[in-house]
């Protein structure tokens, strides 16, 4: 059985904790907009707090009101919901891989609980295999602000200024470059990667037609496209080594 | 809102739980093919920085273009502002007169923009030397980078402020 050793796991939670508290924050501000939304369609505070319990996806979510405020089917829900959230999907197996063989199948079921963009970001940003607990960790502050921020949105409204909302979503951004940006320094082939995402990602928001595409879609059309680019041309030989 | 909210919530929570669990419980073991290794190890840089991308220049929530209630505005305000503009840069100093031109004219801007007129007036009266005080030398004017009619404006001022 993998995970024994109770103290290592102990520093990953720990260690989860603390990189999940910008996250919680940001969620927590960006979570009132969720809930005053829930509000609007006639959902109680307590419902709006579920949603973000049950989902953890923040566009997700938003469709999923939609379509309860549209009263469409089930089935309905079931399309949008998956349509919506399809790059989780991408996300999951790319950190299938991240999580390594010898992660069992109960580890895996509670991490997927958790697959955020955020939380995907800074788990894939660890060095080597992942650790489940570093993502409970993440989790434990994460989660509870995204619960509350909705809840609250829904009993209470926007009670933080505009200003320091925008800021901690704000800072979600930058999280992702603190990511994203210190391996690309070091690695010639995720600097370009990167850099041609954001090109072709900007160029997606511009051009008629394309800029129609839902950021969702987006995400996973670019993702798909670049990443199959760059294994093809540069395929990895070792774990985080391009060749 | 009809139907029943919880039982939108089961289906949403269970779809998109799949969508995550699947790929997560499904590919347990190290994937051989180099192509999709390298794939999935390219897979986070591509989502993260799409995601980033221009989104974070539109995070703080101000890239909406001007409406045109506030185009007018901004013609409006323009237009009252006209030419006659002092910018404060000071290359204006010394006033043979020591009158503080920037000041005296941004006192008077407060009287007649910014509805501040009691602060203004405090303010005007507090200075040593005012609009009144100018003796129309000019030497002023040659050193104004923007070529205002500072003898002009002073006058029109002395008249604003009444001294």
């Amino acid at each position: 059985v993998s995970y024994k050793n109770k103290e290592e796991n102990k520093r990953w939670y720990k260690k989860g904790l603390k990189d999940g508290i910008p996250i919680g924050m940001g969620y927590f501000a960006v979570a009132f907009t969720l809930g005053i939304t829930a509000k609007n369609i006639g959902m109680t505070p307590l419902q709006s707090g579920l949603t973000s319990a049950l989902m953890h996806a923040s566009a997700g979510q938003f469709a999923a009101m939609t379509v309860i405020a549209a009263g469409s089917g089930y089935v309905e829900m079931m399309i949008t919901t998956i349509i919506v959230n399809l790059r989780y999907l991408l996300m999951s197996c790319s950190l299938s891989q991240k999580a390594g063989s010898e992660m069992g199948i109960g580890h895996r079921l509670l991490v997927s609980y958790f697959v955020t963009d955020e939380i995907f970001g800074i788990s894939s940003g660890v060095e080597g295999k992942l650790n489940p607990f570093y993502n409970y960790g993440a989790a434990s502050v994460a989660s509870p602000g995204w619960v509350i921020g909705s809840f609250l949105g829904a009993s209470v409204g926007a009670i933080l200024p505009a200003n320091v909302a925008n800021a901690m979503n704000l800072a979600l951004y930058g999280m992702f470059m603190a990511i994203v940006i210190p391996p690309a320094k070091k690695n010639k082939v995720i600097a370009i990667v990167v850099v041609s995402s954001m090109i072709a990602s900007y160029i997606f928001s511009l051009l008629p037609g394309l800029r129609e595409i839902s950021s969702g879609f987006k995400i996973m059309i670019l993702t798909i496209a670049i990443a199959a680019i760059a294994a093809w041309k540069c395929p990895i030989c070792k774990e985080g080594e391009a060749a | 809102m009809t139907g029943n909210v919880y039982m939108y919530l089961i289906v949403a929570a269970f779809t998109i739980y799949a969508v995550r669990a699947l790929p997560m419980t499904l590919i347990r073991k190290d994937i051989k093919s180099p192509f999709i290794r390298s794939f999935l190890y390219y897979v986070p840089y591509v989502t993260l920085s799409v995601m980033t991308f221009p989104a974070i220049l539109e995070a703080t929530g101000n890239t909406a273009s001007l409406t045109e209630a506030e185009r007018e505005k901004i013609q409006s305000i323009r237009e009252s502002l006209g030419t006659n503009f002092c910018r404060r840069c000071n290359y204006c100093a010394p006033c043979a007169a020591g009158i503080n031109i920037p000041i005296i004219f941004l006192i008077e801007g407060y009287y007649t923009r910014y509805n501040l007129k009691e602060w203004a007036l405090k303010r005007y009266a507090g200075q040593e030397k005012t609009a009144s005080d100018c003796i129309g030398c000019g030497a002023c004017e040659d050193r104004c980078p923007y070529n205002l009619p500072i003898r002009e404006m002073m006058k029109n001022t002395a008249k604003v402020f009444g001294k």
